[in-house]
C-alpha cells in the first residue's frame, strides 16, 4: 500500500507527464496546420447554378465586375514566404475574369464585363478584395450592389484547395478554387432571383439614367434622386423618344464596345496567365506540403527528444534513491537518445530550408512572369480609357451645347460630373 | 539618215535634245488640252446637276422635312465646292483656258448663285439647324470613335490569333515532353476545341452574350462592331450617301456618270 506522500508524489508525476503529453500533442497538431484563412469556408463540390432554359432579355441584368483590390500580404514572414504584391496584382485581375466566365456560363445574366474602375452605368456592380491567397488557400471579400445602391450582400468566402483540385484544371471552366467561385456566383444568382420584374426594370432604368447623368448632367440629373438611406430612385422617366436620350444611348453603345475591347485584352491576359499561375499554385502547394511534412517530422523528433530528457530527469528526481540508482542506465540512454533526437530534428529543419528556398524561387519566378503581363494589360486599359475619356469630354461638351440650344438655358460652365456613389 | 550623219556628234546631240523637247511639249500640250476639255465638261455637267438640285429643292421645300432640306443644302454646297475646285484647276492649267463661258468667276469661285441662294433666301438658321449641326458634329465624333474601335478590334483579332497559335504550339510541346503536364495540356486543347465548337454552333448560353452587348472572348463573337451596327456595313458618310443617292436617281446619263465619278473620288479621299 502506498503511503500518502508517495501517492501524492506519483499523482503529481502523472499530472506533469499528462500535461507535458497534451502540450506536446497540441504542438504537434498545430505544426501540421497551414496559415489561418479568414472568412466563411465554402463547401466542397459546390455545383454551379445553371439556367435550365434561356431567360427572356428583360429578366437579365448586366453585371460589371470591378478589378479586385489586391489587399495586403500576410504579416507573418512564414505565411508571406514566396508571395508578392506582383502576384497579388495579377490575381486582382485574374479572379474577376474567371468569375466573369463562371457567371456567363450560368445563363442568368446579361452582359458580364470586367471593368477597370467603378462603373456609373452598372446595373449590378461586383467589387472584391483579396483577403488572402497563397495558392493553397484563398479568401475573397465580395460585395454586390445594384443601380439603386442597394447592397445585395457583402461576404468573405474562403477555400483551402484539396490536393486533387490542383490538377485537372481547365481554363475559364475549372479553377483550383472553383468551389469558391461557384459559391459567389450562386449567391449572386440567389439574390437576383428574389427581384421582381418591376425591380429589375427600375434597376435597368436607373443604370441608364446614371450613365446619361454622367454624360449630360444638365439634362438628366433631375430624373434621379436619393433617399435618406442612400438608395437612388427615379423621380420620373424621360420620354422613350427623347432626342437627348437617343444621343446618350448612341454614346453608351460605343462605351460598351470600348469595355468589350478592354475585356478582350483582359481575356488574353487571363489566357497568358493561366498556365504559369496554375503551375505556381500547384508547385507551391507541393513544396509547402513537403516543407510541412519535414517540419512536422523535425518537431516530432525534437519533442520526443525533449520528452525523453524530461522523462529521464523525472525518473532521477521523482523516485526514491533505489529507483534512481536502478534506472540510472535507462536515464542515461534516455538523455542520450533525447539529445540525439533533438539534434536530428534540428538537422531536419535545415532540410526544410531547401523547400523554403524553393517556395521563394517559385514566387520570384512567377512574379517575374506575371508582372510584365499585368503591366501590359494595365497599359492597354489606360491607353483605351484615356483616349476614350478625351472623346467623352468632347461629347459631353456637345451634349451641353445641344441642351443649351434646346432649352435656351446656359448650362453651368464646369458641370461637376458626379457618378453615383455605389 | 545620211543627212543626220553629216553633222558632227555635238550637233547631233543638240538635234536629239531639241527633238525630244518638241515631242514632250506637244504631248504635254495635248494632254493638258485633253484634261482641260475634260475639266470643262465636268464643270458644265456638275453645274447642271447643281441647278437641277436647286430647282428640285425649291419645288419640294414644303414637302421635305427639316433634316432632308438641310441634307439637300449640304449636297448643293458640296457640288458648288467641287465646281469651284475644278475652276481653280482649269485656271492653273497650261496653256491658260478661257473660263468666261463657264460658271467660274475671275477669282476662281463659281458664278453660280447657289451659294448666294443658300446664304440669303434659303438658309434661315433656326434653332433646329444649329442643333442639327451639333448632332452632325456628334455623329462625326462617334464615327471617328467607331473607326478607332474597329482598328482596335482588328489589332485584338490579330493578337488573339497569334496567342492561339502560341498556345497550340505550347500544348504540343508540353504534351510531347511531360507525362502529367501533357495531360493538362490536352485538357486545355480539349477546352479550346470545345469552345470553338460551341462558338461555331452558336450554342453559347444566354448569359454569355446577354442583351447583344455581352463581352466575349473570341473574334467570332456577336459583339463585333460590324455586326452590332448594320449602318456601319455601308460606311458612307452624309456626303457620300447624298452623292450615291443622287447618282442612283439621276436620269441624265452624263450627270449620272459624273456623280458616280464624284462619289468614287470622295470615297477614295481624292477631292
Amino acid at each position: 500500500m502506498l503511503s500518502t506522500s508517495t501517492f501524492f508524489k506519483k499523482k503529481s508525476q502523472c499530472k506533469t507527464s499528462l500535461s507535458l503529453l497534451s502540450m506536446l500533442t497540441l504542438v504537434l497538431l498545430l505544426s501540421g496546420c497551414g496559415p489561418s484563412v479568414p472568412g466563411h469556408k465554402v463547401s466542397d463540390g459546390v455545383a454551379p447554378f445553371v439556367a435550365t432554359q434561356e431567360l427572356p432579355d428583360n429578366e437579365l441584368l448586366n453585371v460589371s465586375i470591378k478589378v479586385f483590390d489586391p489587399g495586403t500580404l500576410p504579416q507573418d514572414p512564414d505565411d508571406r514566404r514566396g508571395l508578392s504584391m506582383e502576384i497579388r496584382e495579377a490575381e486582382a485581375r485574374f479572379v474577376p475574369i474567371h468569375m466573369k466566365h463562371t457567371m456567363q456560363r450560368s445563363g442568368y445574366w446579361g452582359a458580364v464585363r470586367v471593368v477597370p474602375d467603378d462603373d456609373p452605368a452598372a446595373e449590378v456592380l461586383v467589387r472584391g478584395v483579396i483577403e488572402y491567397s497563397d495558392g493553397e488557400s484563398a479568401a475573397l471579400t465580395v460585395e454586390a450592389l445594384d443601380a439603386r445602391n442597394v447592397v445585395w450582400f457583402r461576404k468573405t468566402y474562403a477555400e483551402t484547395a484539396r490536393p486533387e483540385e490542383h490538377f485537372r484544371t481547365v481554363a475559364e471552366r475549372k479553377d483550383t478554387f472553383q468551389d469558391l467561385f461557384n459559391s459567389i456566383c450562386n449567391d449572386l444568382i440567389k439574390y437576383s432571383l428574389t427581384l421582381t420584374p418591376k425591380e429589375i426594370e427600375t434597376i435597368r432604368n436607373l443604370a441608364e439614367l446614371h450613365y446619361a447623368s454622367s454624360m449630360a448632367p444638365d439634362t438628366f440629373k433631375e430624373y434621379i434622386d436619393t433617399k435618406e438611406n442612400g438608395y437612388h430612385y427615379i423621380r420620373y422617366l424621360p420620354a422613350e423618344n427623347d432626342p437627348m436620350l437617343s444621343r446618350v444611348r448612341s454614346i453608351k453603345t460605343r462605351d460598351d464596345m470600348l469595355v468589350d475591347a478592354i475585356n478582350d485584352y483582359y481575356d488574353m491576359y487571363y489566357r497568358d496567365l493561366w498556365e504559369p499561375y496554375s503551375n505556381w499554385r500547384k508547385f507551391r502547394y507541393e513544396e509547402v506540403e513537403t516543407m510541412r511534412a519535414v517540419e512536422r517530422e523535425a518537431l516530432t523528433q525534437q519533442v520526443l527528444g525533449v520528452a525523453a530528457i524530461v522523462g529521464a530527469i523525472a525518473l532521477g528526481v521523482g523516485g526514491d534513491y533505489d529507483t534512481a540508482i536502478r534506472t540510472k542506465p535507462l536515464q542515461d540512454v534516455m538523455i542520450m537518445g533525447g539529445a540525439y533526437a533533438i539534434y536530428s530534428g534540428t538537422q531536419k529543419y535545415k532540410e526544410g530550408q531547401i523547400n523554403k528556398e524553393a517556395i521563394e524561387e517559385l514566387g520570384d519566378s512567377f512574379s517575374s512572369e506575371a508582372e510584365p503581363l499585368t503591366m501590359e494589360v494595365e497599359g492597354e486599359t489606360i491607353r483605351l480609357t484615356g483616349s476614350a475619356e478625351q472623346q467623352y469630354s468632347n461629347w459631353r461638351k456637345l451634349l451641353r451645347d445641344i441642351y443649351a440650344k434646346e432649352t435656351g438655358l446656359e448650362p453651368a460652365q464646369n458641370p461637376t460630373i458626379t457618378p453615383p456613389q455605389q | 539618215m545620211q543627212f543626220f550623219n553629216d553633222y558632227q556628234p555635238p550637233i547631233r546631240l543638240v538635234i536629239i535634245s531639241l527633238s525630244l523637247c518638241l515631242v514632250l511639249t506637244t504631248a504635254s500640250f495635248s494632254y493638258s488640252t485633253l484634261s482641260s476639255i475634260n475639266l470643262r465638261d465636268t464643270i458644265l455637267i456638275l453645274d447642271r446637276a447643281t441647278t437641277n438640285s436647286i430647282k428640285q429643292l425649291q419645288e419640294n421645300q414644303e414637302d421635305q422635312s427639316e433634316l432632308e432640306t438641310k441634307e439637300f443644302r449640304s449636297f448643293i454646297a458640296y457640288l458648288s465646292g467641287r465646281i469651284d475646285f475644278y475652276c481653280q484647276e482649269l485656271e492653273r492649267s497650261l496653256p491658260p483656258v478661257d473660263t468666261s463661258d463657264l460658271p467660274c468667276n475671275p477669282s476662281g469661285s463659281t458664278q453660280l448663285t447657289s451659294s448666294d441662294i443658300l446664304s440669303s433666301e434659303m438658309i434661315v438658321e433656326t434653332k433646329e439647324d444649329e442643333i442639327a449641326k451639333f448632332d452632325e458634329s456628334l455623329d462625326s465624333a462617334l464615327g471617328q470613335f467607331d473607326e478607332m474601335l474597329l482598328k482596335e478590334q482588328e489589332e485584338i483579332s490579330s493578337q488573339q490569333a497569334s496567342q492561339r497559335t502560341k498556345e497550340v504550339g505550347k500544348s504540343a510541346t508540353t504534351a510531347g515532353s511531360f507525362g502529367e503536364s501533357g495531360q493538362a495540356g490536352n485538357e486545355q486543347q480539349d477546352n479550346a476545341s470545345e469552345k470553338t465548337a460551341s462558338a461555331n454552333q452558336n450554342n453559347e448560353p444566354a448569359g454569355a452574350t446577354g442583351k447583344g452587348t455581352g463581352t466575349t472572348t473570341n473574334q467570332t463573337s456577336n459583339t463585333s462592331p460590324k455586326k452590332r451596327h448594320p449602318s456601319m456595313e455601308v460606311d458612307d458618310d452624309i456626303v457620300a450617301r447624298q452623292l450615291r443617292e443622287a447618282a442612283e436617281k439621276e436620269t441624265d446619263p452624263e450627270i449620272k456618270e459624273k456623280l458616280w465619278e464624284e462619289y468614287r473620288k470622295y470615297k477614295q479621299g481624292v477631292r
